[in-house]
């Protein structure tokens, strides 16, 4: 059902189609212009085959200039509603555009010519343009210009750019895009600037998004940025092919063969997406007509080819002694400013070096004659003539001043390197007529010093006032304060101290570290030693069994503590025992008296009593002997 | 001993004996600039300069002959020697900015560094600083290691500890000499390349007067870092080191 509505949808449209009317149009941008100023001619075929012998790219007819610009092709679609149903209106268009450049003023008619459209022949209308003199002024009508008619007998392809290798891109007809790079082929000269388009061809029918700026540069050459790109529709063969050009120009600065590597853009390209249960036609249908939700963008990368370049070196023949790498084309003119000045005014000078060449190398013309004037360095400045810079004028503004009486200038002379001539050619510009008074000698020179600059604000040492001359000199020597150029902070000697006072740190620190350990050792030594005393003191001052065991069992405690060392105090004296004491008769004495000490002091049924004198020097002896031995 | 003290009284008198010398050296060349003698008026100043006197009026004047003989970037350098001698004087900072601005080059500016440098000197701070430091470490270990827990003294140590580092880590921020003694001044115009060679890849063009900080040589060229940030190689004969090398 739904695909036989689209068939009935599609026929309507082809019937529209065949019915459009076929005219030619000569449509002209302006009908007045001035001496020098173009305007744009357009031949409009408009529902009819392509014309098989448009004019000559170059017509140069009597005062005016005429140039192909290109051609492109369109297909419009209207439909609309209204009228007791549908209207539908399909056209195609091809235009072929003319840039007309008026050489002189009168009154013009392009005439009209024959064309042959569809094995039919057409003729276009006349078109009348009005040229006006620099004053505004008309001169009487003269007789039109002829304008040859089918001097090329087939199609006119697009202008190449004008020093380019052979391009066809009429080869690459239906490809969806490609690139091509237009640069000389032929051999250059190291410094020399060398033109190049960039361009980007896109099918009208391929619509893309999201496009990139490309980049461009490489190895042995320096490249002036791509900037904003020109676009123009062009026909490849039968197809309208949408135009991106970039301009640059490239410098070689080294001989030999330099390789341009490929310059590419890339973006998105909408691709058709049928959507299910549709016929394979409407592929082409969905391309063309795009609609939300059918189609989807796929990334294109659309890249030049690699170009190879041979660069040779300068020539050492003939190299004037003031050649400082200029080449190119170029022209010298000199004019000062003002003619009469003062004494101590400045007279400027001006050299102005106009033409085609490396302007971002330029270096200043070299001032000849200069005895009697002081001369300074000069300003620059660049007025390019094109979006590439590799032609204009550069303005050197040297200033100088007479030291005596002069009535002319110094001269300038500027050399460059030719390569059209293959030779190098030295400018000379003649010295120009001024009145200069010399400065007398006695006087300060102050009307042709610098400006006075201010100091910075605020208070302090820098803000007083500096002189009205800026290199008025010190007049006597002043102090640094013993301040040189190196800071302390860098100073070897400072550095040197620093580091033995970290050094000397480094080395004291564990000392004191060390004696702080053994100070308080020696102190628990002598602490434990004193306790020592005390309970071998209470073992013979002992009354009772209670207080002998108590003094016996101290003094065990208190020598297993000093054999414990810095370790700290024994918890438990049994363990220590069972660790220390190796002999197990010894260990077993000496644990029984810890336990017989404990068992008076816990044990409820024992009670203290007298000591036999037998046990007290049993366990005197055990405990002399337990103190005497190494452990 | 006696020849030690011989020895001693011959370098205080040849101390004392370079003042005289300089100061007349310094008149002559001062007549000669009077004179318009640029030239020779520069080679005193430079002779003073090679017997070692390092005086900011001496800089000061020799930035001005180079400024007369049409060498504005040599100018600079000069300008910038007075300046790092004497922060405070106004003559050579206004002359700097002046020739800077003459070059295309960015004012040197006015920072706080610089007024601050005007009234301190930063060679003292840092000795003040590291005497304070050094001091406060003491202070510290006297009281972690006294018999007796001295808490206020560790607090007291610990703080002027960090006041002394803190005023040395002022003056290397602060003193722009520490800056400047790793750039050199681009004294003619030049084409910075991607390797030490005529062929090397250009960089980038560097004008008169331009600074850069040079990282390493080799032959007759040396790798800058360039203003932008890039590394290039450029032709050692057309950089000047903004102190003269025997300084360092």
């Amino acid at each position: 059902m739904n695909l036989r509505f689209v068939w009935l949808f599609l026929a309507a449209l082809l019937l529209a189609g065949v019915a459009a009317r076929a005219e030619v149009l000569t449509v002209l941008s302006r009908n007045e212009t001035g001496v020098g100023q173009p305007v744009v001619l357009v031949y409009r075929f408009i529902n009819t085959d392509q014309p098989e012998d448009m004019p000559d790219p170059t017509i140069m007819a009597n005062g005016l200039q005429i140039r192909f610009q290109g051609a492109s092709r369109q297909n419009n679609f209207s439909f609309s509603f209204g009228g007791g149903g549908g209207q539908n209106r399909s056209e195609s268009v091809v235009e072929y555009t003319y840039l007309v450049t008026p050489l002189q003023p009168g009154q013009f008619t392009i005439p009209g010519f024959a064309v042959r459209v569809g094995g039919q022949t057409v003729r276009t209308k006349p078109a009348q343009l009005k040229v006006f003199g620099p004053s505004g002024s008309l001169p009487p009508p003269r007789p039109a210009p002829k304008v040859p008619q089918g001097i090329l007998p087939q199609p006119v392809q697009p202008l190449p750019p004008p020093s380019t290798q052979p391009s066809a891109p009429s080869d690459r007809e239906g490809e969806p895009y490609f690139a091509e790079l237009l640069m000389t082929s032929k051999p250059v000269y190291v410094g020399e600037v060398v033109p190049v388009d960039i361009r980007f061809y896109f099918r009208g029918d391929v619509p893309l998004s999201d496009v990139q700026h490309p980049t461009f540069g490489g190895d042995g050459f320096t490249a002036v940025p791509l900037g904003e790109p020109q676009q123009s529709e062009q026909m490849v063969g039968n197809l309208p092919y949408r135009v991106i050009t970039f301009r640059s120009a490239i410098t070689a600065v080294k001989a030999g063969e330099i390789e341009i590597p490929p310059v590419t853009m890339t973006g998105r390209m909408m691709v058709s997406a049928v959507p299910p249960g549709f016929d394979a036609f409407f592929d082409q249908f969905f391309q063309n007509f795009p609609m939300p939700g059918v189609g989807r963008a796929e990334p294109v990368e659309v890249s030049t080819r690699g170009r190879t370049l041979k660069v040779l070196p300068l020539p050492k023949d003939g190299r004037p002694a003031d050649f400082t790498g200029a080449v190119g084309q170029f022209s010298l003119d000199a004019s000062a400013d003002p003619t009469a000045a003062g004494p101590g005014e400045p007279v400027t000078l001006s050299l102005a070096v106009s033409g085609r060449g490396n302007f971002d190398a330029m270096s200043p013309p070299t001032l000849t004659d200069t005895d009697g004037w002081r001369t300074y360095a000069p300003k620059e400045k660049f007025d390019k003539d094109d979006t590439v810079g590799s032609a204009g004028t550069k303005i050197f503004d040297f200033k100088m001043v007479a030291r005596s009486n002069q009535t002319q200038t110094p001269g300038a002379e500027f050399s460059y390197f030719d390569p059209r001539k293959k030779e190098y050619v030295t400018l000379k510009a003649e010295a120009q007529q001024v009145d200069a008074a010399g400065r007398n000698d006695n006087e300060p020179d102050a009307d042709t010093l610098p400006p006075v600059v201010s100091a910075p604000s605020g208070s302090g040492p820098a803000s007083q006032a500096p002189s009205d001359d800026i290199t008025s000199p010190a007049a006597a020597l002043t102090s640094s304060d013993g301040r040189g150029f190196l800071p302390v902070v860098q100073a070897p000697w400072f550095r040197v101290l620093n580091l033995l006072l970290l050094g000397l740190a480094i080395i004291v620190l564990p000392v004191l570290l060390w004696l702080r350990r053994r100070r308080v050792k020696l102190a628990r030594t002598a602490e434990i030693e004193s306790a020592l005393r005390q309970a071998k003191s209470g073992l013979h001052k002992a009354a009772d069994k209670t207080e002998f065991y108590n003094a016996a069992a101290h003094f065990v405690q208190a020598r297993l503590e000093l054999l414990n060392g810095s370790a700290g105090t024994v918890p438990d004296a049994a363990a220590a025992l069972q660790q220390r004491v190796s002999d197990p008769m010894e260990r077993r004495e000496l644990q029984s008296v810890l336990a017989r000490r404990d068992e008076l002091k816990y044990g409820g049924g024992a009670a203290g009593g007298a000591l036999p004198d037998d046990e007290r020097r049993r366990i005197v002896s055990l405990l002399e002997k337990f103190a005497a031995g190494k452990y | 001993m006696v020849r030690f003290l011989f020895a001693f009284i011959l370098l205080c008198a040849s101390v004392f004996a370079q003042a005289p010398d300089a100061a007349q050296l310094f008149d002559e060349a001062n007549r000669l600039y009077a004179e318009q003698d640029y030239e020779g008026a520069r080679q005193a100043y430079e002779k003073i300069v090679k017997s070692d006197t390092l005086d900011p009026a001496v800089f000061l004047n020799l930035g001005h002959s180079e400024y007369r003989l049409e060498r504005p970037a040599l100018a600079a350098i000069n300008y910038r020697r007075a300046l790092a001698l004497d922060p405070a004087n106004g003559a050579a900072r206004s002359s700097l900015e002046h020739v800077q601005r003459e070059l295309g080059q960015p004012s040197a500016g006015f920072g706080f560094a610089d007024l601050a440098g005007q009234y301190i000197s930063f060679d003292l701070l840092v000795l003040l600083g590291s005497l304070l430091f050094w001091a406060g470490l003491l202070l510290v270990v006297f009281a972690v290691f006294s018999k007796q827990r001295r808490t206020g003294l560790l607090i007291l140590g610990i703080l002027v500890a960090v006041i002394g580092a803190t005023a040395v880590a002022v003056s290397w921020a602060g003193d722009s000499r520490i800056a400047l003694s790793q750039i050199s001044i681009v004294t003619d115009d030049a084409v910075a390349r991607s390797a030490p060679a005529e062929n090397g890849q250009k960089l980038s063009d560097l004008k008169k007067g331009a600074p850069v900080r040079v990282l390493a040589s080799r032959d007759d060229w040396s790798l800058v870092r360039l203003p932008v940030g890039v590394d290039g190689w450029m032709p050692s004969n057309k950089l000047e080191p903004v102190f003269p090398r025997q300084e360092r």
